[in-house]
């Protein structure tokens, strides 16, 4: 069996201090597999982007230990946390977070640019696989809110990165373009080993999830394995 | 190139206008610095060329002893030695009388010190013939031509021909002396005649002169001290340096000045693009929060961001210096050309320096990456984390400080409230509009200052202190029949005598060379700005510019060496008087009479009467033709010329020319860049807005009262930018003032309250002139484009 994806143990992050302290998770502990699809699910407030954060090593963790593909990264310097998300971590934002002065094309490039793999044709491979091989030459501006999305999850893959990182990819999204991008987000990690973080606090898109952890007021209120995960677009909400 | 790239260019590209205005203000302040500075070092080259080639020279000393040459030439470092005579004799050209400088030149061959430039006709023969090179100021005034002539009014007259025009290194400021430095060229002009002739003239009306040239290389300043000691020792009536020479002295303070605004000036519009460049990067930067923290969570390292958003400063910084240095080298050659050519410079040197295309460049680039530092900091600062926000953080609301100050004014429409929030919405961005505001009114009201001063200085100078109308020479002693027949002249209301004599005034190391100048009592020749307003009963009045220069002031008794005369004299200063012109000193003509007689001069009377010293300075009558009067008056018996007081005065603005010139494109470069900076930061704030502007579009606000909001907002902020720029302005003039002030000018600043409240309003109609393509760009909003490219 191989070692565990991701491994928090007792991690805890706290923002600011003194009386105005507050605690944004509180001693999180979870194991989760190589090439599962995760959903953390949970009202607003509830900690799951601070938690994903963490896995993403956006910020630091105030105490606890968090180790991803055997590596602890709860106590990384800043230097140390950019490789990291450099090596391991691609994202996927509510907001898309496109550059609106390059092209589908090039903001895919961009990211490929960065780890040096031949991002032109890196970023070809993975605009046809999210479908857009046809809008390459578009700026942002010049597409819908789903297909700029499609372009964000491009950008997130092409790295090849074992944890993919989703925060509320469909929150801005209707029905139909949400369940399409649920759909490619699958597909795009079924048969790897890369493992799906996504938060939302639709609890019906838990149903196409291999784990759910539940979060309320910084704490793991519930860990369940799907044994029966639905297709994306059998998903109704 | 690499996506990070292609994303900077397309960054700029899309607010190309923002960095065209930013660019266009790197391009003017290094061009003004390359073309400046080359300007001034060419104009340097040109001096020290036409000195070199004239051989002019180092030391003039006037009168010692007959050995007093050999001594000289017989020094170390002295390389030639010419000795020659001059004298300043009554002329006529056809109808007009002057005064005409005869200046001694070996026939055939050219001296070895202080040699011509023969520019057009020929240098002067041994024929025996009388013959004359004209010097090209009195040549251009007269229109002398090769076989003109002109009579030496010396006896039954001699007439000589002009067989040359010529240009002469002592003569490229045609400065009659220390004290004469505006003389009136239709009164004064310099010919070279063979310096046989004048040495024969009687010792009363010619001087001997040694002119020394010292070697390649030397101690100047040692040889300089040997020569004084020598002609010192010799009973040497004079010595000049070549740094006093009245030309050269005068021409290197107009040159030091420019010297010195070269620098001032650039970095004053260097430091204006600067603030441009961050105001822009700051706000590109603030709006890219989400993309910064998108690549930060790639992976991508703070270096490498930072690298990124510095690329912008250095871009824009280094584009503009490249073009900047290209049109300061055109602009610098046209600039010296056009000087030279201005002062009949006959050497032009113009020359493209490495060193200066190196400064322009590191200017305009140093400017570009200093300006870029914090906002690239403040980039690689965001944390990852800010990706997830998607949109800018909010700012806490509020009501406006001047709400809360004024607390009627919450009662006031929502529209107005919202404009007088939006000021403190964004404190960085409000307060850029306003450092816009200020650093704008800096660049028009230094130049308007200067000009304003200017004018001001004039006016008082011919207006207020030098209210005669005309000075009449006579070619006799001034006595009280002279004045008589003046006054009686048709159109001469009064008349005067005026005694002047060149002095000397030396305090432990320095020496002010000035004129002492005696005036009737109760005399209206001239007005009194000393605060009792009236030359005193006894001691003298001094130039307010002594006390800087000597250190001497009110109460201290100074000896005035009057080296014409061979004589000192012992006066006290009782007060100081404030002329925007040189440092002279006032006295009553009885009191310096009674200073003479103290200091052993037997006849005091008899020698202020001599024409060389007493002038009779007279006041027309305004029903008559200024012409015809001074016509009238160069008919009268014994007067051997009149000096217009109107020539003077424009001769100084003749002077003045070239820096009316400089400050004049220094105003429109101001009001260039005024725009520049109003325009970007309005547009940077309108753009930053847009998505708040298309929501209220939507909503069905017009066109109109969004732009009357953006008006509103950007025109208060203009009115708070005005107080500190006036004052930073107003002490900008003032600063910029005194890089000009030297011994001949008082550059004190006078503004006129005008010129405030004109460039007040010029600013605010900058101001609105500005917001025209921000407002426009309101009505051309496409509100779904604003809210697809924020989602993205």
């Amino acid at each position: 069996m191989s070692e565990p994806a991701v491994v928090a143990e007792g991690l805890t992050k706290i923002y600011g201090e003194g009386d105005t302290a507050t605690t944004a998770l509180k001693d999180v502990s979870f194991s989760i597999d190589q090439g599962e699809f995760v959903v953390l699910l949970g009202p607003s407030g509830s900690g799951k982007t601070t938690l994903l954060n963490q896995i993403g090593a956006l910020e630091g963790a105030t105490s606890g230990s968090l180790v991803v593909n055997g590596s602890e990264i709860a106590g990384m310097s800043d230097k140390e946390r950019t490789e990291y998300r450099r090596s391991t971590v691609g994202f996927v934002f509510q907001f898309y977070n496109l550059v609106p002065t390059l092209t589908a094309h090039e903001n895919v490039a961009l990211i490929a640019e960065i780890t040096g793999d031949e991002p032109e044709a890196r970023s070809d491979e993975m605009l046809d696989r999210v479908g857009l091989s046809d809008r390459t030459g578009h700026f942002p501006g010049q597409m819908s809110g789903g297909q700029q999305q499609r372009v964000a999850i491009a950008r997130g893959i092409v790295k090849d990165p074992p944890l993919l990182l989703c925060d509320e990819p469909t929150g801005a999204l209707d029905l139909e373009t949400g369940r399409s991008i649920l759909e490619l987000l699958k597909s795009t990690t079924e048969g790897t080993d890369r493992t799906v973080f996504l938060v939302t606090h639709n609890s019906t898109i838990a149903e196409m999830a291999d784990r759910v952890i539940r979060l309320r007021d910084g704490k793991i209120v519930g860990d369940d394995v799907n044994l029966n995960p639905v297709r994306p677009v059998e998903l109704r909400w | 190139m690499s996506y990070l790239s292609k994303k900077r260019r397309r960054d700029m590209r899309r607010q190309r206008w923002q960095f065209l205005a930013v660019g266009i203000t790197v391009v003017i302040g290094v061009m003004m610095y390359a073309a400046t500075y080359d300007s001034y070092l060419n104009l340097t080259a040109s001096y020290e060329q036409t000195y070199d080639r004239l051989a002019f020279a180092d030391t003039t000393v006037t009168g010692g002893d007959e050995d007093l040459p050999d001594t000289l030439a017989a020094l170390p470092g002295v390389a030639a030695v010419t000795v020659r005579h001059t004298a300043d004799l009554p002329i006529t050209i056809d109808n007009d009388t002057l005064r005409g400088r005869l200046v001694g030149t070996p026939a055939d061959d050219q001296p070895d010190v202080n040699k011509i430039d023969v520019q057009e006709g020929s240098y002067i023969s041994s024929s025996g013939d009388f013959e004359a090179v004209a010097e090209v100021h009195v040549a251009r005034t007269f229109e002398l031509e090769i076989g003109d002539t002109f009579t030496v009014v010396v006896g039954p007259g001699q007439d000589v021909e002009i067989v040359g025009i010529a240009a002469s290194a002592e003569y490229i400021w045609p400065a009659a002396s220390t004290q004469e430095i505006f003389p009136d060229p239709k009164q004064f002009g310099v010919f070279f005649v063979d310096e046989k002739l004048v040495a024969q003239l009687p010792p009363t009306v010619s001087a001997r002169e040694t002119l020394v040239l010292y070697g390649d290389g030397v101690d100047t300043a040692a040889v300089d001290a040997a020569v004084h000691d020598a002609a010192t020792a010799a009973n040497a009536a004079s010595i000049l340096t070549q740094a006093d020479h009245p030309s050269n002295s005068t021409l290197q303070l107009d040159v030091e000045g420019f010297g010195e605004m070269a620098v001032a000036f650039p970095i004053l519009f260097l430091t204006a693009a600067g603030m441009a460049i961050y105001v822009l990067l700051t706000r590109i930067v603030f709006a890219q929060r989400s993309i910064i923290g998108t690549l930060r969570a790639s992976g991508m390292s703070a270096r490498e961001l930072r690298r990124h958003y510095l690329g912008f400063g250095l871009w824009i910084g280094a584009v503009g210096a490249i073009v900047g240095v290209a049109l300061g080298a055109v602009s610098g050659a046209l600039m010296t050309e056009m000087y030279t050519g201005f002062l009949d410079i006959p050497d032009t040197v113009v020359t493209i320096r490495p060193l200066t295309i190196i400064g322009g460049l590191l200017f305009g680039i140093v400017a570009g990456i200093l300006s870029a530092l914090v906002p690239a900091r403040a980039a690689y600062k965001i944390e990852p984390a800010e990706a997830m926000r998607g949109a800018a953080p909010l700012m806490s609301g509020g009501k406006s400080w001047l709400e809360r100050a004024i607390p009627p004014l919450s009662k006031l429409s929502v529209r107005t409230r919202m404009t007088l929030r939006g000021m403190g919405r964004s404190k960085r961005r409000s307060l850029s509009t306003v450092l816009g505001v200020v650093f704008a009114l800096v660049l028009i009201l230094a130049s308007t200052g200067m000009i304003d001063s200017i004018v001001n200085m004039i006016e008082k100078q011919f207006n207020v202190v030098f209210i005669q109308d005309a000075s009449v020479l006579a070619s006799e002693p001034v006595n009280a029949g002279l004045i008589e027949q003046v006054d009686a002249s048709p159109g001469v209301d009064r008349s005067e005598p005026v005694a002047s004599f060149s002095a000397s005034v030396t305090t432990n190391a320095e020496t002010l060379a000035t004129t002492l100048q005696g005036f009737e009592e109760g005399t209206q020749m001239h007005g009194w700005t000393n605060p009792s307003g009236s030359l005193p009963s006894s001691g003298i009045l001094a130039g307010g510019g002594i006390v800087e220069k000597l250190g001497v002031s009110v109460g201290d008794r100074l000896t005035i060496e009057l080296p014409t005369h061979d004589v000192s004299v012992e006066l006290e200063i009782v007060e100081l008087v404030d002329e925007p012109m040189g440092i002279p000193l006032y006295a009553r003509n009885d009191v310096i009479a009674e200073a003479l007689r103290d200091a052993g001069v037997a006849d005091p009377e008899a020698l202020m009467a001599e024409p060389t010293v007493t002038t009779v300075m007279t006041l027309f009558d305004p029903s008559f033709t200024r012409t015809n009067v001074i016509n009238q008056l160069e008919g009268v018996d014994s007067v051997l010329a009149v000096q217009d007081a109107r020539s003077l005065y424009d001769t100084v603005q003749q002077f003045l020319g070239l820096f009316y010139a400089f400050t004049g494109i220094m105003l429109g470069f101001g009001a260039v860049m005024a725009f520049s900076l109003m325009f970007n930061t309005i547009s940077v704030n309108i753009a930053e807005r847009s998505t708040e502007f298309a929501t209220l579009k939507a909503s069905g606000m017009s066109d109109r009262t969004i732009g009357w909001m953006i008006v509103g907002e950007n025109l208060f902020l203009t009115i708070v930018g005005l107080v500190p720029g006036i004052i930073l302005g107003v002490w900008a003039a003032s600063a910029f003032m005194g890089l000009f002030s030297n011994d001949s000018f008082n550059m004190s600043l006078m503004m006129s309250p005008w010129t405030i409240v004109v460039a007040a309003l010029t600013m605010v109609a900058v101001a609105l002139l500005s917001m025209i393509p921000g407002v426009r760009s309101v009505k051309r909003l496409d509100i779904g484009a604003v809210v697809r490219e924020r989602a993205a």
